[in-house]
């Protein structure tokens, strides 16, 4: 039981750094279609600018945090800038190429800047455990858990009740006929690349104290975030997020109780059985729709 | 009164050929061109460098199946250049060189045929994703799966190839068996270009709606194209197991499948000579230019963005317009990663 405890919090913890990722990619897919491959490098860059000033310049924690959120959100409309903007109107493949040609550009200015040896990040509760029974908890699973309830509450709050969930959704729905109600598409999709790289850094943050942060660290993360996006049907952002924490919780459960030699890829069996029965996805209603 | 029998307007213009010409004099010519490269060349080094490019040839021109003319976002080409290596090098532990071969040519086909049954009906994006995913999964099996690669995925002294009894056991020698692959690799290339089948595989992925109501088996030929070019993979995987000796996971990764991208859309991925061209950029760039080794990864990041916006057809494109401008002609291929501000239709269903 123990045990059991143990792995459900860190399960659910590394569900909640997915969920991040997942709707910050859901945000910059439905507002313009883009499959942005950058997201990965996106969160181990907020981990990097996090370390730098935490380490480096000797910043609190909470400071390092916020600049890294911050940061990344001008590098995120930055990325729109040049690797977005100039293919408006291309096919969606030249796109998604180019966020993949993106993505080898951060990890290698990553790589220049930062070197390749492992660091780590501090975490603000240090290595605090909760005891619940016999089962120790890190604290930093807790503060995962409740700023990602924050976090993701908050995007769900402004993409279903604000004047900017809406534009979204519109641009999702029907980009042309949103247009044409005067939604400012290329402000929007400034925007929605801004506040994804930001969630991307807040996720970066956040799982980085609780492993090695090297440039491969949002890689993995990013694909969780896809299987996630996919599994949830690229639907609506509940079913998402419920995708993501079940991915999280697979991955723990399953290095716990079958073989932790093939953790990481209990999530990945999981979606391909998901997609073999129901390609669209558990939530998702019709194949390629971005609403 | 026999109405005039009036000159069709069209029949005037002069139409392009249904099918691309010269593939198989192009073969040749490569075949040529690669013989004087190895008779010319002499360090072992030179040998290196000339074996790489024939090994990611193959390998970049199974990816010219799957995404060039099967229009799949595969990730998984380097996954299966890896489970051909360790099929091969499975097989031919206690057997030859051709039964190693002839292993990751099966298993190849085999897991990529099951693999694209299971996730037969996703969209295109679903597929780039589950793609990623086998790659990752077979990461994990050949490191962690000891009785087929070897512990933690590292296997070594692989048998050097051989063939009716000969050895191919020198640097020339191998290089002389990858010249003979990537011959049979592009003359099978070559008859598929020649074959309805790439005017088909075109149709179905630039109007997949279309094609289906003309009758075209749509999924059939996709899996087709993503079963064949893996199968290439596979080949190449094996070539390399034999070649090197030794292989480990490392070898595999997703950088593999990015670096394999950038082969095809920097040689041309219109063309069956495009993987061809990028393979030796690939493969040259980084050794004899300096600054491209030091800042590979931003080199190779900036040239995939650039090439897609600047050059869509990649080296060959170029090539062919500066000779199409020559020869004053138009050419005749279709875009493949066109510009045509239409939507992809696959991917945008909901609109």
């Amino acid at each position: 039981m123990d045990r059991f405890i143990s792995l459900f919090t860190i399960g659910i913890a590394q569900g909640a750094i997915i969920a991040i990722v997942a709707l910050g990619f859901l945000l910059i897919y439905k507002a313009t279609g883009v499959v942005n491959f950058a997201q990965g490098d996106l969160v181990t860059l907020g981990a990097y600018v996090a370390v730098w000033a935490s380490t480096e310049r000797g910043w609190p924690l909470g400071v390092a945090y916020l600049l890294a959120i911050v940061v990344l959100f001008v590098v995120g409309i930055v990325l729109e800038r040049f690797a977005y903007a100039p293919l408006r109107g291309r096919s969606i493949h030249v796109v998604v190429i180019s966020t993949l040609g993106a993505a080898l550009v951060i990890r290698a200015i990553i790589l220049k800047w930062m070197g390749p040896t492992p660091t780590r990040l501090a975490s603000p509760l240090g290595f605090d455990v909760i005891t619940v029974g016999k089962a120790r908890i890190p604290k930093q699973n807790l503060l995962i858990i409740g700023l990602t309830v924050i976090s993701v509450g908050g995007t769900m709050l402004v993409f279903n009740m604000t004047q900017f969930g809406r534009q979204v959704r519109a641009l999702a729905s029907d980009r042309v006929t949103a247009m044409l109600q005067g939604i400012r598409a290329t402000r929007m999709s400034m925007l929605t690349f801004g506040l994804s790289a930001a969630m991307s850094a807040l996720a970066g943050v956040l799982i980085a104290p609780t492993r090695a942060v090297t440039v491969d660290l949002g890689f993995s993360v990013m694909l969780y975030a896809f299987a996630a996006a996919i599994l949830g049907g690229m639907g609506r952002l509940g079913g998402v997020v419920v995708a993501a924490i079940a991915i999280g919780l697979v991955r723990q459960l399953g290095s716990g109780y079958i073989n932790a030699d093939y953790a990481e890829i209990y999530p990945f069996i999981l979606m391909l059985v998901v997609l073999a029965a129901r390609p669209e996805g558990l939530f998702g209603h019709d194949t390629g729709s971005r609403l | 009164m026999t109405p005039e029998v009036v000159s069709d307007p069209v029949s005037r213009v002069r139409r392009p050929p249904v099918y691309g010409r010269h593939q198989f004099l192009g073969v040749a010519g490569f075949i040529v061109f690669a013989s004087i490269l190895a008779t010319v060349l002499d360090s072992a080094y030179n040998y290196g460098l000339l074996s790489s490019w024939l090994t990611m040839s193959i390998l970049g021109l199974g990816f010219y199946l799957v995404f060039g003319l099967g229009g799949q976002f595969a990730f998984s080409q380097a996954a299966f250049f890896g489970l051909g290596a360790y099929s091969s090098a499975w097989a031919s532990r206690s057997t030859s060189f051709g039964w190693g071969l002839l292993a990751a040519i099966v298993i190849g086909a085999a897991v990529a045929l099951l693999f694209s049954l299971l996730v037969f009906r996703t969209n295109q994006f679903y597929f780039a994703i589950t793609t990623l995913a086998f790659s990752q999964i077979a990461l994990v099996v050949f490191r962690e799966f000891d009785a087929f690669t070897g512990s933690g995925g590292e296997v070594i002294g692989i048998r050097k190839p051989d063939a009716f009894g000969y050895q191919f056991n020198t640097d020339v020698r191998i290089v002389w068996l990858l010249i003979g692959a990537v011959g049979v690799a592009l003359f099978l290339v070559a008859m598929i270009e020649r074959s309805p089948l790439r005017r088909e595989a075109l149709a179905v992925h630039a109007q997949p709606t279309v094609a289906a109501t003309l009758g075209m088996p749509t999924g059939r030929l996709r899996l087709l194209m993503f079963v064949l070019g893996s199968s290439f993979a596979a080949v190449a995987g094996s070539l390399q197991a034999h070649r090197s000796g030794f292989i480990s996971t490392e070898g595999f990764s997703v950088a593999l499948a990015i670096d394999i991208f950038l082969i095809l859309l920097l040689g041309g991925v219109s063309s069956m000579w495009g993987p061809i061209v990028g393979a030796a950029f690939v493969v040259v760039a980084p050794e004899k230019l300096r600054f491209i080794g030091n800042y590979r990864g931003m080199v190779y990041g900036i040239l995939l963005i650039l090439v897609i916006v600047v050059f869509p057809k990649g080296l060959v494109g170029l090539f062919e317009t500066g000779w199409n401008r020559i020869r004053r002609r138009q050419s005749t291929d279709p875009e493949i990663l066109g510009d045509s501000s239409a939507p992809d239709p696959s991917l945008e269903v909901g609109r």
